[in-house]
């Protein structure tokens, strides 16, 4: 008994190290890499190049070694635009890795620039990629730009340590400035899939020095910004929306949390300007069925908003006189929203607005009717009926413009 | 086992000697005796052999001189020339011998001395310090009490300090430790028994506990387990931890020691059982639960607020000693992703240039650090810990400068290595410094999921583990309401409730000494 | 009779929670979702109301016998056919074990592709030979902390993370049509069959009187844990492409993001299926393990564990070519299988038991000698 029971321990006991020396010999650290060994990539950029091949560029950081202090974030890293063409994205990759000393690294790419061409033509293919490898996450942003997308990487960071993060914080920034809307990778694939929307997603440039300028250490100097949005359809780009057409989108999509606008002033109070910032939006989006089988939209919007500047010498501040302002408001609004429409709807077919999505969800079965034909001509035969609310509900710190002449009325 | 639930016979006799001698019987004449005790200690010159005379029979007093307390044999030499001299009353000559034992036996008061016939007894005796008076003609020997007791004094436990609190800690005397516990349980219910282990050393050890709160089986059991021990020398509590163990192999400590009183009787109030053990400061308490050794003396005496948060900024201590590295090293090979972007870019800039992998980095600095500590304690007091500390930070930076490891690893470590002393537990601390590199091999191979299944092991391991009976994670799992209160926060003593600890009927998955399986019946403990 | 510990009520329904939530988690979603879409909230429910049955059967049998465990019963009871079905049962197991293992495998190699597939194998089938070997009281003790820190882990995830879905996108409700809700109620019923491996410890509860609330209470809760990850992908990612998802919880995980510093969260994944798949693959090899020991007379169902794991192990690899062959398995042999064996057979044998009890023919032989 004795004997079995300290045999039985004993095969017990061994079996563990014979597992162990097992692990170790078949697995050793294969998974594992070092961080040095990293080519660390946070943005591509996808031409097309001639014989319909891609052109990749991938923007690389290189960090600056050392265990020196830590150095500012602008010195920390410098970064690297490597480019190689290939016949689709995975060999353009490999071949990009052919001059890599590193291993290329993917898990942090979070930024997309796609040239106009590439937009037009190429999406579908160029996405089945990114979706597939599993290094790729879904919420990389997707960006169009109308020159050449090797040349936005080029484009060096002024106020952050890299352009990745140069653009985010611009993104980030321009949710309150809603001037254009971001969409990613997974709303990108969500339209291929399904047929009910179309996205717009936003559209990078680099400043000419005109509008926009910006001068460092005494030079003048190029950078990145986002400026209105491109307009998908089914897949490709269809055509481009300004500032204020994007606006009107995102006033439809309920979107809208920032945002500056001017009107002239109203009539009587003399030259100048009245600039109103938006506060909250509400937008609601609804169909309408009706017996003979068609529908309709119903679209609702409500705006809140403070007097943000105003410049008009004589103009009339009270209660009265903000009610007025805020038909004005009213107004101004339902144009931004009908350009759009009229652009995005009638013009250019695609529906970025989620009048699909709005029908398929309440009656499938109509929706499956209309389907075929949305985008020859049902989108753009489809009545929406709009109707705008605005509320001007702050003036800021003071009651009267400031040079106002003479005692308060 | 299964025959501790049916005995409720009593329990061991005191004094139970393991070595089971025969009984020999004083010799007729005092000089065999004499020639016996002499054989026995063949060679010791500190066995002093005086010959007295009582009466008219020669006798004979016998002592390790280098163990009596020399001011009590000179009190009895002097109560015994007293006897010589003093003329005596009834003379007969029949019961000349018998008298001068009576007379003794008389002069001095039962506290003193005590008859005894077995000659290993009176080896004994003479081992532990008493002076014992032989005879011719008496049918017992003699033993008094002359056992000197210095030592150490009562004084501040050393491992154990505390802000607050008493300052008393034990001493190396059985007795005065005892003292010390029945001083602060005036209870009758407070139970004693004392016993000799280790059959050189014959150590003096006490099993104490309160019945009416203690476990019967829990108390069966521990006898049980002290009386199968044979061990030839116990010169530690430790030796006797190692064979009360159920898990011999097991890093975890299934028994908790202490040197400080208090501790110990809170420990007997909750119905647990004391071990004091001749020799050493370090009591036992048994059973001991996985929750325990994340208490600290203090959480007791400070209010109840505090201690919880710092109970859990312990067990976050805990597992940061544990993790850490392994965490960094998975995180920096294998998981990439996870890392925000900019700490990647900051991380991948630290590391250019450095030769080795991180892996190896860390192994090397774990083990660095472990040197430190080790040689930290072996350093003369006053400059052991300023050693360790600017010893550690001056290594880590020159290695650093040097370009042999990165300047993160280096935090990495020495956040690791700081917070193991968070752990009160000395103990426990040991098991921490185990586990920490296992984990890191298998956060290396393997990533966060080689960090899980190293976790789930020892997790595993605490979940078969008992301590005398009771699944060491109680009240964990087994869940035990009553026992959340300690576990989870720090309940104030106002609001306390005693949750008795009970032996679980399961069969124990690592069964204790008789390691066979015993069919048992199941059910009859509570869920 | 070789199994002598024994677990409480809770823990043997948490042990039921565990093993079947973590396959409805990881893989059972596609199929749902792949059939139903964005119904997959109403086939679950459904599907789990169907599936009582089963718990109830099992539940049953466990009340009447207890201590004998499910495999025991059978091939005690029937002389050669029940010990037939008992071997049945026990491939039945084993085929669910290397099921579990080569998914264990199968996920974490796309994770980590560079690591070979048989190092992912060896280290859970050691763990959970470990688990195993240590007896069925310690892993229902691990399964009581584990179960409630997950769900906790989950809990926070969601409330973190809820802001980023567009529930919008469940609708339309019933959009399809009752067809591909029953289909997937189906695969619900199928999924809920795996309660019968409850069959071989249920026995072992410590108040078999009690048992049936809770195993009713832990199916209840099962199918409450499973709505989440059935609506979350679809809110996420819209019904079409959660449909096109190999994992679509993963994919969610690592979507989602809970402010600027804690926005990846693969390592929430990764615990929950280690952990998961450790308990699952732990109670079917158990049932296996023991089972076996049952069935042969065994003193001890240890020795068995070791050449089993290997065993599995070395099946894990021949069980599928590739992903998709598993994945043709999990589509259409999973859910019938399921069907005979979690819910064919046990109503039978609970009926059975049922019958004989009324009739007076002796069950097991040492249960009724006493009575005679």
């Amino acid at each position: 008994m004795i004997a079995n029971a300290w045999a039985r321990r004993m095969r017990r006991l061994a079996s563990l190290p014979c597992g162990l020396a097992i692990l170790l010999l078949t697995s050793g650290c294969w998974s594992s890499t070092e961080i040095s060994d990293l080519a660390i990539i946070t943005m591509i950029g996808i031409d097309a190049a001639e014989n319909g091949n891609f052109r990749l560029s991938a923007l690389i950081i290189r960090p600056l070694g050392g265990n020196q202090q830590a150095v500012s974030a602008q010195q920390s890293s410098t970064t690297v635009v490597a480019e190689a063409e290939g016949a689709n994205l995975f060999d353009a990759m490999r071949k990009l890795s052919f001059m890599m000393s590193k291993r290329l690294y993917w898990s942090h790419l979070d930024i997309i620039v796609m040239s106009e061409s590439i937009a037009r033509s190429k999406l579908a293919p160029s996405l089945d990629f990114f979706n597939r490898q599993h290094q790729f996450r879904k919420n990389i942003v997707m960006l169009v730009t109308r020159s050449s997308a090797a040349d936005i990487l080029k484009t060096s960071s002024q106020l952050e340590g890299s352009l990745g993060a140069e653009i985010h914080g611009q993104i980030r920034n321009s949710r309150l400035a809603a001037n254009t809307m971001i969409t990613d990778l997974n709303d990108f694939n969500r339209s291929l899939l399904q047929a009910t929307t179309d996205h717009i997603t936003g559209e990078i440039s680099v400043t000419k020095g005109q509008k926009l300028a910006l001068t460092v250490n005494q030079k003048r100097a190029s950078m990145v910004y986002i400026r209105g949005a491109a307009v998908f359809r089914e897949n490709q780009l269809v055509g481009w929306l300004d500032r204020e057409q994007t606006r009107g989108v995102l006033w439809l999509r309920g979107k809208v949390h920032g945002g500056i606008a001017y009107t002239p002033c109203p009539s009587g109070s003399g030259e100048g300007k009245i600039s109103y910032e938006y506060t909250r939006e509400t937008a609601s989006v609804r169909p309408i069925f009706q017996d003979s089988g068609d529908v309709r939209i119903e679209a609702k919007v409500h705006v809140e908003g403070g007097i943000g500047e105003v410049t008009c010498p004589g103009i009339d501040l009270s209660s009265d006189g903000i009610r007025r302002l805020n038909d004005q408001l009213k107004q101004d609004v339902t144009e931004e929203i009908e350009s759009a429409l009229r652009l995005a709807k009638d013009e250019l077919q695609a529906d970025v607005f989620g009048f699909g999505q709005a029908i398929y969800r309440a009656n499938p079965k109509l929706w499956a009717k209309l389907a075929p034909s949305w985008h020859s001509g049902g989108l753009r035969e489809l009545v929406v009926e709009l109707s705008v609310d605005a509320d001007i509900r702050r003036s800021g710190l003071m009651h009267e413009p400031v040079y106002e002449r003479g005692a308060p009325s | 086992m299964a025959t501790w639930t049916k005995r409720k016979s009593a329990l061991p006799s005191q004094e139970h000697d393991r070595n089971n001698k025969e009984r020999v019987p004083l010799f007729d004449r005092i000089e065999e005796t004499l020639d016996y005790v002499k054989e026995t200690f063949s060679d010791c010159d500190d066995l002093t052999i005086r010959p007295v005379t009582i009466g008219k029979a020669p006798g004979y007093l016998l002592y390790m001189n280098v163990i009596v307390n020399d001011s009590l044999l000179n009190g009895i030499e002097e109560r015994l020339s007293e006897l010589r001299h003093s003329p005596d009353p009834e003379r007969t000559d029949e019961s000349a011998t018998a008298q001068p034992f009576d007379r003794l036996q008389a002069a001095f008061p039962l506290s003193q001395a005590t008859e005894e016939d077995d000659l290993n007894q009176v080896i004994d005796a003479i081992l532990y310090g008493m002076t014992v008076l032989l005879l011719d003609g008496a049918p017992h020997a003699l033993r008094f009490q002359t056992v000197s007791s210095d030592g150490r004094g009562v004084d501040e436990p050393v491992t154990e300090q505390v802000v607050r609190g008493p300052r008393e800690g034990f001493v190396e005397q059985l007795n005065t430790n005892v003292m010390l516990i029945r001083r602060r349980i005036r209870s009758p219910d407070l139970k004693a028994r004392f016993q000799v282990l280790g059959s050189m050393t014959r150590t003096g050890v006490a099993v104490l506990y309160v019945q009416g709160i203690a476990d019967d089986a829990i108390v069966h059991e521990i006898h049980d387990r002290l009386r199968k021990i044979e061990l030839e020398s116990v010169l530690e509590s430790n030796y006797i931890e190692q064979c009360l163990q159920d898990a011999k192999w097991s890093p975890f400590p299934q028994l908790y020691t202490s040197e400080r009183p208090d501790r110990i009787c809170a420990g007997l109030l909750e119905g647990k059982v004391a071990i004091v053990t001749e020799g050493t400061p370090f009591v036992l308490l048994a059973p001991a639960l996985f929750v325990e050794f994340l208490h600290s003396n203090e959480d007791y005496y400070d209010g109840s607020l505090p201690s919880t948060f710092i109970r859990w900024v312990r067990t976050l201590g805990l597992l940061i000693s544990c993790f850490l590295p392994a965490f960094y090293v998975a995180i920096t090979t294998i998981h990439q992703d996870l890392l925000q972007t900019p700490l990647l870019i900051r991380i991948s800039g630290f590391r250019e240039d450095l030769p080795y992998p991180i892996l190896i980095e860390a192994l090397f600095m774990q083990l660095i650090f472990e040197l430190v500590r080790e040689a930290g304690l072996r350093m003369p007091k006053a400059i052991g810990n300023a050693v360790t500390i600017v010893g550690t930070l001056v290594i880590g930076q020159a290695a650093v400068q040097a370009g042999l490891v990165g300047a993160l690893m280096v935090i990495v470590v020495a956040v690791t290595a700081l917070t193991t002393f968070v752990l009160p537990n000395y103990a426990f601390m040991q098991v921490v410094r185990i586990i920490s590199f296992p984990m890191l091999l298998l956060g290396g191979m393997f990533g966060f999921m080689g960090i899980i299944v190293g976790l789930m092991f020892v997790l595993a391991h605490l979940c078969s583990l008992r301590s005398v009976g009771v699944p060491y994670l109680t009240p964990l799992s087994p869940a035990r309401r009553t026992g959340w209160a300690d576990v989870f926060w720090q309940s104030p003593w106002w609001a306390k409730q005693t949750s008795k600890l009970k032996s679980d009927s399961e069969q124990p998955a690592s069964a204790g000494p008789s390691d066979t399986r015993q069919p048992q019946p199941g059910g009859g403990g509570s869920s | 009779m070789i199994e002598r510990g024994r677990i409480s009520n809770i823990q043997a329904a948490m042990l039921s929670i565990m093993t079947l939530t973590i396959m409805g988690h990881l893989i059972l979603l596609t199929l749902v979702i792949v059939r139903s879409r964005q119904d997959g909230w109403i086939s679950a429910t459904i599907g789990t109301a169907l599936g009582l049955s089963s718990v109830f059967a099992v539940t049953k049998l466990a009340q009447r016998h207890p201590g004998v465990s499910l495999v025991e019963l059978a091939a005690s009871r029937f002389r050669l056919a029940g010990k037939l079905l008992a071997m049945l049962f026990l491939l039945y197991f084993g085929l669910m074990t290397i099921l579990a293992v080569r998914l264990f495998a199968e996920t974490y190699s796309m994770i980590m592709p560079e690591t070979p597939f048989v190092a992912f194998v060896a280290i859970i089938l050691l763990l959970c030979a470990y688990l195993v070997h240590q007896g069925l009281e310690t892993f229902g003790r691990m399964n009581q902390i584990m179960l409630p820190v997950l769900v906790a882990v989950a809990m926070l995830v969601v409330l973190l993370t809820v802001g980023q879905k567009d529930y919008g996108n469940l609708l339309p409700i019933l959009g399809r049509g009752p067809g591909p809700v029953a289909a997937g109620a189906l695969s619900i019923m199928g999924w809920f069959g795996e309660f019968v491996l409850m069959g071989m410890i249920l026995p072992y509860a410590r108040h078999p009187a009690k048992l049936m609330r809770y195993t009713f209470a832990a199916s209840g809760l099962t199918l409450l844990f499973f709505i989440g990850p059935v609506t979350g992908p679809i809110a996420m990612f819209g019904a079409d492409e959660a449909a096109r998802l190999t994992f679509p919880t993963f994919a969610e995980v690592r979507y989602i993001e809970a402010s600027d510093v804690l926005n990846r969260f693969d390592a929430i994944a990764i615990l929950f299926w280690t952990v998961g798949l450790m308990f699952r693959i732990t109670v079917f090899f158990y049932g296996l393990c023991l089972g076996t020991g049952q069935l042969l007379k065994l003193r001890d169902y240890r020795p068995l564990i070791l050449p089993y794991g290997w065993l599995l192990g070395g099946c894990a690899f021949w069980f599928a070519d590739n992903f998709e062959e598993m994945s043709d398995f999990l589509f259409r042999v999973y859910v019938p299988l399921n069907l005979v064996f979690g819910y064919a057979v046990p109503i039978l044998l609970a009926l059975a038991s049922h019958m004989m009890k009324k009739g007076g023919i002796p069950l097991v032989a040492n249960e009724s000698s006493q009575r005679e």
